[in-house]
């Protein structure tokens, strides 16, 4: 194998890892190459980014080997009066929010692991997180995407322009398919003025007084950046009092004006909302980490009823505009009755390591994935 | 019927349909078929074999099975607004028509979504919500007609997409009728269900991978303050320069608009212009929305970047009387186009905003090459234009002309690194140009897509992608084509 990687990619840029080979190549054509040498041996392809998902499960299970986008970290392209960026799958997101700082822009997503984590890997699992109330999710953000397809060949669909409704959708296909389709090679974001100033509320109190400050703040004029719902148990575990909690993050010209709107409705609901200095979020996604982690989707206006037999128990987060969060068991949860007891509501749990090709619509997604991968070379272990 | 006795499809499927939908929402008779032979864009022209008129999932599933059993191909039509053909007739289809059903079948404010059916007019919905302090953000100019399922077919956008996205970015969930008549439900109530995002990939597939029939859309709540600024300018680029300074302050507004002075000319003429500056040679409208502190610093802004270009005056109406009075303008202004000129083509691209002024200044020169004029309407901060190319169809060459300086604009539009289509589509009218946006391989991709939901090529063929048989001869060459042959499996690369 090494032979034949070699000549494609340099030696410089193949290693050996717990008995496979390890890939990284410095440019998509060379990428788009070792795809089409894989493809003419029936290699199996485990694709990674910058790794910091990989303790989700074990996507390299069933891989003859890792093909990395972490040396493909251009950036391709920034229009900054267009408000639109272009990169390479492999360019870490902490440092594309930070090079976009500088211009006063952002991206409208703060995913899970976001110091480590790769442009690549938020795409190709979907992952957006709180500020997803105000700029939804992954999904809205990409204007265009470039991926190698099992056959070696490199493709495009969107573009890069804000608008555009020529030809399929591939980049919400690809979106959150958690690389069975293609690799994710470069992919061009809408952005957005960054959010400033900030100040980050949180509101605790009765499930009652949460689900009447969560029914008021979604009518109010407030637009919120995040707006998301914590067990009492997750407040514990950060050294609050165990009761359920709203926070509120809000940003933007009228914040003085929103905060003091946010006073009176919360005053209405019986609660005090307090300033939280520093980073609440990312406090609330160490909590979250795996293992255990799972994605919870459920109708926003029933998670405080869905949730309360196990709200002093576990650690969640929903985001409250979507319904969409994170629910961490444990041994001695009984995940399946929670699945199903979700997906009564319209909802789900699923477990983070592939896109679920579930019951009814299994047929059609197995179909895809057949047309898009027939030899089923990427991520073996991910359907 | 056939006189040799020997039935064809299209009668079997006749007196099938018959059977299941009842007499009155069959229509075969010649004379009938007139309204179906075309949608909004009227240079286009065929009649379809067979008209159906369902009411509910259950009908378009059964209609699509037999249609699917019969080989016979099917083109979805909603209100038949559209500007690209999409809803255009192929010869000898069975055309399904969703303009019967038209329930909103249920709101649920809590969780801020509602479930239409596909016949919903745009505007129904908001006029459904609005008096709980809801509304759907994506408003094309026909809002007032087009229906929900057309605007999910084109995956439309509007005015107010510039902050709020298109439809794509507001469909949740679709009860979904395959080529086959099996009905799958895709997304949910929720976003982003597990697996692969197919209601993403469904919206905006032009009928060419089933029909919606039940569709579940996000409510936004609606703004607290809203404030629409008129800004007159000597030169469209200087209104073109605002809305780059607009953006370059980090100030994304919920729509902004232009209209040229040709534009402004045909309004006024129609009488829905009135409120609009005499003698401007471009206007610029903006709305801001938002929180009340917001929508005063953000419209104080806009108005000092508006005259820092040279903006000759600038009104701001803030009541819904006075906004709409703003807006009228600018909403009639395709049809206001007849003042000016017997016909007129629309053309839909995009470019990045920053390319404007230069791209104006190239459609100008183009059409002063083909010798017509163009007047120019468009989503000025999504860089997305309308130019609208004024000619007379019963001048015997114009259109084939006309079609080419579309086409010069479009290939302007890819060059400076943008799209030939916005928000109306490809339908049968622009597939022969998605080459010069998309190489062989990608669209190879996305007819891998088809070939999973519509294998035998039956739903809305010939329209999105370009053929060798489509796009080697002339596209109206196609669309008359005697033989009607193009419906099936030929299509397939």
């Amino acid at each position: 194998m090494n032979d034949l990687l070699t000549p494609i990619v340099g030696e410089a840029n193949i290693q050996s890892r717990e008995g496979k080979f390890w890939v990284t190549p410095p440019t998509q054509a060379q990428m788009a190459a070792v795809v089409k040498l894989c493809h003419d041996r029936a290699w199996k392809i485990a694709i990674v980014g910058q790794g910091s998902k990989l303790h989700w499960r074990n996507p390299l299970a069933g891989a003859d080997l890792v093909l990395s986008t972490a040396k493909l970290d251009r950036l391709v392209d920034h229009s900054q009066g267009d408000l639109t960026i272009t990169v390479e799958a492999g360019y870490r997101f902490a440092a594309l929010q930070s090079f976009l700082t500088q211009y006063q822009q952002c991206l409208g997503i703060d995913p899970p692991y976001r110091e480590q984590c790769s442009i690549g890997g938020v795409v190709a699992t979907g992952e957006s997180g709180s500020w997803r109330h105000r700029y939804n999710s992954v999904r809205d953000q990409i204007l265009g995407i470039k991926f190698i397809r099992s056959d070696g060949e490199i493709v495009k669909a969107g573009g890069r322009v804000v608008k555009n409704v020529a030809g399929y959708d591939l980049m919400k296909l690809l979106t959150g398919s958690y690389g069975t389709l293609g690799l994710i090679t470069e992919v061009t974001f809408r952005l957005y003025p960054l959010p400033t100033p900030r100040v980050f509320y949180l509101c605790q109190g009765s499930a009652e007084a949460m689900q009447k400050l969560r029914s008021l703040l979604l009518r109010s004029a407030i637009t919120p950046l995040s707006l998301d719902l914590y067990s009492p148990y997750l407040l514990q575990q950060l050294g609050y009092q165990p009761q359920w909690g709203i926070g509120i993050e809000l940003a933007g010209v009228a914040i003085e004006f929103a905060s003091n709107l946010l006073r009176d409705i919360a005053q209405n609901c019986g609660v005090t909302p307090q300033v939280v200095e520093g980073d609440f979020n990312r406090s609330v996604a160490h909590l979250l980490e795996t293992p255990g982690r799972c994605k919870v989707g459920v109708p926003s206006a029933q998670a405080l009823e869905i949730f309360a037999p196990i709200a002093d128990r576990y650690p969640l987060q929903i985001h409250l505009g979507s319904g969409l969060g994170v629910l961490k068991g444990d041994d001695t949860w009984d995940r399946q009755y929670w699945q199903q007891e979700l997906a009564k509501g319209g909802g789900f749990l699923s477990t983070y390591n592939s896109p679920m090709l579930s019951p009814p619509l299994q047929d059609l997604m197995t179909k895809i994935k057949q047309q898009f991968d027939p030899l089923h070379l990427f991520n073996p272990a991910g359907c | 019927m056939n006189l040799i006795g020997k039935q064809t499809p299209l009668d079997r499927l006749f007196a099938q349909f018959q059977q299941l939908l009842g007499k009155e929402r069959v229509v075969r008779a010649p004379s009938d078929l007139l309204p179906y032979e075309c949608d909004g864009l009227t240079s286009y022209k065929q009649k379809p074999g067979l008209v159906v008129l369902p009411r509910s999932t259950a009908e378009v599933s059964h209609i699509l099975r037999l249609c699917y059993q019969e080989g016979v191909p099917f083109v979805p039509r909603g209100a038949g607004t559209g500007l690209s053909g999409g809803a255009l007739p192929v010869e000898g289809c069975v055309l399904v028509v969703t303009s019967l059903m038209r329930q909103i079948l249920s709101i649920d404010y809590e969780n801020q979504r509602v479930v239409v059916q596909p016949g919903v007019v745009n505007n129904w919905v908001t006029q459904a919500v609005s008096g709980a302090g809801f509304y759907y953000a994506p408003d094309p100019s026909s809002q007032s007609v087009c229906t929900i399922g057309g605007n999910v077919a084109e995956n439309s956008g509007g005015v107010h997409c510039l902050k709020y996205g298109v439809t794509t970015n507001h469909v949740l969930g679709m009860k979904w009728v395959l080529p086959d008549g099996a009905v799958v439900e895709v997304g949910g109530i929720i976003p982003e269900m597990p697996g692969y995002d197919l209601c993403g990939l469904l919206v905006g597939s032009e009928g060419t991978l089933g029909i919606a029939t039940e569709i579940t859309l996000r409510l936004l709540k609606s703004p607290e303050a809203v404030r629409v600024l008129l800004a007159a300018f000597h030169r469209v680029e200087a209104a073109g320069a605002t809305v780059s300074d607009i953006i370059g302050a980090g100030i994304i507004p919920a729509g902004m608009e232009i209209m040229d002075r040709l534009s402004l000319e045909a309004v006024k003429q129609a009488g829905a212009g009135s409120c609009y500056p005499e003698g401007a040679g471009a206007i610029l409208l903006i709305e801001v929305d938002g929180m009340t502190p917001e929508v005063e610093v953000y419209s104080e802004a806009v108005t000092q970047l508006c005259f820092k270009n040279g903006a000759k005056q600038v009104q701001v109406a803030t009541t819904p009387e006075e906004r709409l009075q703003l807006w009228k303008g600018r909403k009639a202004a395709f049809a206001a186009m007849g003042k000016l000129s017997p016909n007129y083509y629309v053309q839909d691209g995009v470019i990045p905003r920053t390319q404007l002024p230069y791209v104006l200044a190239e459609i100008e020169r183009l059409g002063a090459e083909y010798g017509f004029k163009v007047a120019n309407v468009f989503h000025a901060g999504d860089g997305n234009l309308h130019p609208l190319i004024l000619y007379d169809q019963s001048i015997p060459g114009q259109l084939e002309q006309v079609e080419h300086l579309g086409g010069e604009i479009l290939k302007l539009c890819v060059q400076v690194g943008g799209s030939i289509s916005g928000e109306h589509g490809i339908g049968a009218d622009k597939r022969c140009y998605m080459p010069t946006m998309f190489s062989a391989a990608d669209l190879e991709t996305m007819q891998w897509v088809r070939q999973v939901f519509d294998p035998r090529n039956l739903a809305n063929p010939t329209k999105i992608f370009p053929t060798p048989r489509t796009c080697g001869e002339s596209a109206k060459f196609v669309l008359s084509n005697p033989q009607g042959k193009e419906n099936l499996a030929a299509e397939v690369w």
